[in-house]
């Protein structure tokens, strides 16, 4: 019955603990683990956004006719944290602490308020919605959030 | 469904502003008050200028912190919309803010008609807040912890000042009713039936993941919030009934049961992901070891007759509770919530295109953690000033003065962050424009 949520909400939260470990690497002015920790949170992020516009939207829009409606909201909150990910990406490399942080906490609380209004509203919806169609969405949806789908757009 | 069709339309910045901003302005005044009245305050919980400080920290302090932050998380959390939240916030914020006013000057002057309308004003501000958020939340199932806190605490909100407005018109002695009886009822839904119960639901979301600790146990989320409820409603029935040998039993499980909320929520974040503790975080802290040191103290006066007797203990527990409990957390959470939402509005202003500067530099670190400081100096003081009220009273009162005048001085740093940036915003997107016409 919970499929969706819980495969979603499970990935939301390994998305965190990238963000905790490079948040001590920076503390620790460990540059170099932070530098190579940064990419697992962004293929995460990027991986996730991907498996929602493209796979789990779509299907949820048409099943509803709700075009307009939650996933749109969805939609341009993705781009948002494109962008924080991307100043915290540059912070990184120019190892400005200050700059590095107050951009990961945007990103942090960005990610966090979005998760809530996902997981409580939106994957209840879709477990609703989307119940008959498990079989082939649950397996395209691990595959993308794993990114062995094509390379994320 | 209906509700989730806009599930963003989160309310315009100047609607949870406006009580952010008061909520200072009365801490302020209550530390105004203790200055003004010196070391007669501390005699006891029933003197005037105490109950007036009460008030002014619970309805003009905490309560219009929990309006604002009602109106900006419903929609987050539970996809419930309120209708026309410019007009309900404009509305709610005057009454509530007058009636604040109206009820510190009862106490202080004792003239009916003065209680008459701060019932009045209070009881119209917060039935017309539950009567739009009820409207929002009709209809949403509570499908978690969060959602369900949130209603129940809905209906605590309203019997406090149920009862809070009883009191106010019975206080001349015309009704005839039990008036200490009904005081400790009003006093137990307004700390643990609306506060406690809405703390602990916006705890369940923020504490897990704004500090990255574990989720909170299902097992105690999914009783928590009608496990106190239903407490609450035996202990006030029982003690109404009068039947006295089970309501301090009752009492004192709602108490335990608030000490394994704060427990657990200490137990939590010291497993806490988090590189390094922000003001917020230490902020959470010492708000949970307050509300335990609280009820240890409860419960420590209702066992041990000695300690009981004295005319400290409530006043501690008061102290603590309020300035050292809900106080705390609630500035903690100012800070996260009102830059967030600075950002937030400036970014949708400007349209991905213009991006604002992160939240961190919203309102400065240095000035959030001095500030912090201040208010843990004017706690820890107007606890030393119950046990040594003509030592104490007038550093407890300037402390409580300064940390309160800084508080508003951050806030209003916010604002007019808000203010440069949205003009530079909106210059940069003309500019663009003008510049895409112009190559046309």
């Amino acid at each position: 019955m919970h499929e969706i949520s819980e495969l979603m909400t499970q990935d939301h939260r390994s998305c965190d603990d990238f963000l905790a470990a490079i948040e001590k690497a920076v503390a620790d002015e460990d540059w170099e683990l932070a530098q190579t920790e940064f990419p697992r949170l962004r293929d995460a992020l990027l991986n996730h956004f991907e498996a929602e516009e493209a796979i789990l939207f779509p299907l949820f829009e048409k099943r509803t006719g709700m075009y307009q409606g939650p996933t749109q909201v969805m939609r341009s909150e993705h781009m948002q944290m494109r962008q924080l990910l991307a100043a915290a990406e540059t912070a990184l490399a120019e190892r400005d602490v200050e700059d590095y942080s107050g951009n990961a906490e945007t990103l942090l609380i960005m990610i966090q308020q979005h998760n809530v209004k996902e997981e409580n509203i939106l994957y209840p919806m879709c477990d609703q919605q989307l119940a008959d169609q498990l079989d082939a969405l649950l397996p395209q949806l691990q595959k993308q959030l794993a990114g062995q789908a094509k390379t994320p757009a | 469904m209906q509700a989730l069709l806009s599930f963003d339309q989160a309310p315009p910045l100047a609607a949870p502003l406006r009580f952010f901003l008061t909520a200072p302005l009365f801490a302020v005044l209550a530390a105004l008050l203790v200055l003004w009245s010196g070391p007669e305050l501390f005699a006891s919980r029933w003197t005037g200028a105490a109950l007036a400080l009460t008030h002014l920290i619970t309805v003009g302090f905490m309560l219009q912190v929990m309006l604002g932050a009602m109106l900006q998380i419903l929609p987050v959390v539970a996809g419930a919309n309120i209708s026309r939240p410019q007009l309900l916030a404009t509305l709610v914020h005057l009454a509530v803010a007058a009636g604040a006013l109206l009820l510190a000057a009862g106490f202080l002057s004792y003239q009916p008609l003065l209680f008459e309308l701060a019932a009045l004003s209070i009881g119209c501000g917060v039935a017309l807040f539950i009567f739009g958020a009820g409207h929002a939340l009709y209809g949403v199932p509570s499908t978690n912890p969060t959602i369900l806190g949130l209603k129940l605490s809905l209906i605590g909100l309203a019997v406090t000042v149920c009862l809070g407005m009883l009191l106010a018109v019975a206080l001349d002695g015309a009704l005839a009713l039990p008036l200490m009886q009904l005081t400790s009822i009003h006093l137990g839904w307004g700390f643990i039936g609306w506060s406690v119960v809405l703390l602990a639901a916006v705890a369940f979301v923020v504490v897990p993941m704004f500090q990255m600790t574990p989720a909170y146990p299902e097992w105690f989320t999914r009783r928590f919030s009608w496990s106190l409820f239903a407490l609450l409603l035996l202990w006030s029935s029982v003690d109404i009934a009068g039947w006295q040998w089970s309501s301090p039993w009752l009492a004192a499980l709602a108490v335990l049961t608030v000490a394994a909320f704060a427990a657990l929520t200490l137990q939590l974040q010291s497993r806490s992901k988090r590189a390094r503790f922000d003001a917020t975080q230490h902020y959470w802290r010492v708000a949970m070891l307050s509300t335990l040191a609280a009820c240890s103290l409860w419960l420590a006066a209702s066992s041990w007759p000695p300690l009981g007797e004295r005319s400290e203990w409530p006043l501690l527990c008061g102290v603590l509770a309020l300035f050292g409990g809900f106080m705390s957390v609630m500035i903690g959470m100012l800070y996260k919530i009102v830059p967030f939402l600075v950002w937030s509005h400036l970014q949708n202003l400007g349209r991905g295109r213009v991006l604002p500067p992160n939240m961190n530099k919203v309102i400065a670190g240095a000035q959030l953690d001095r500030q912090m400081q201040a208010h843990f100096v004017a706690v820890a003081l107007l606890l030393a000033a119950v046990l040594w009220p003509e030592w104490l009273t007038y550093p407890a009162g300037l402390a409580l003065l300064l940390a309160n005048a800084w508080l508003l001085r951050n806030l209003l740093a916010a604002v007019a962050f808000y203010r440069r940036q949205r003009l530079k915003i909106v210059e940069t997107l003309t500019l663009t424009s003008a510049a895409a016409a112009a190559a046309r």
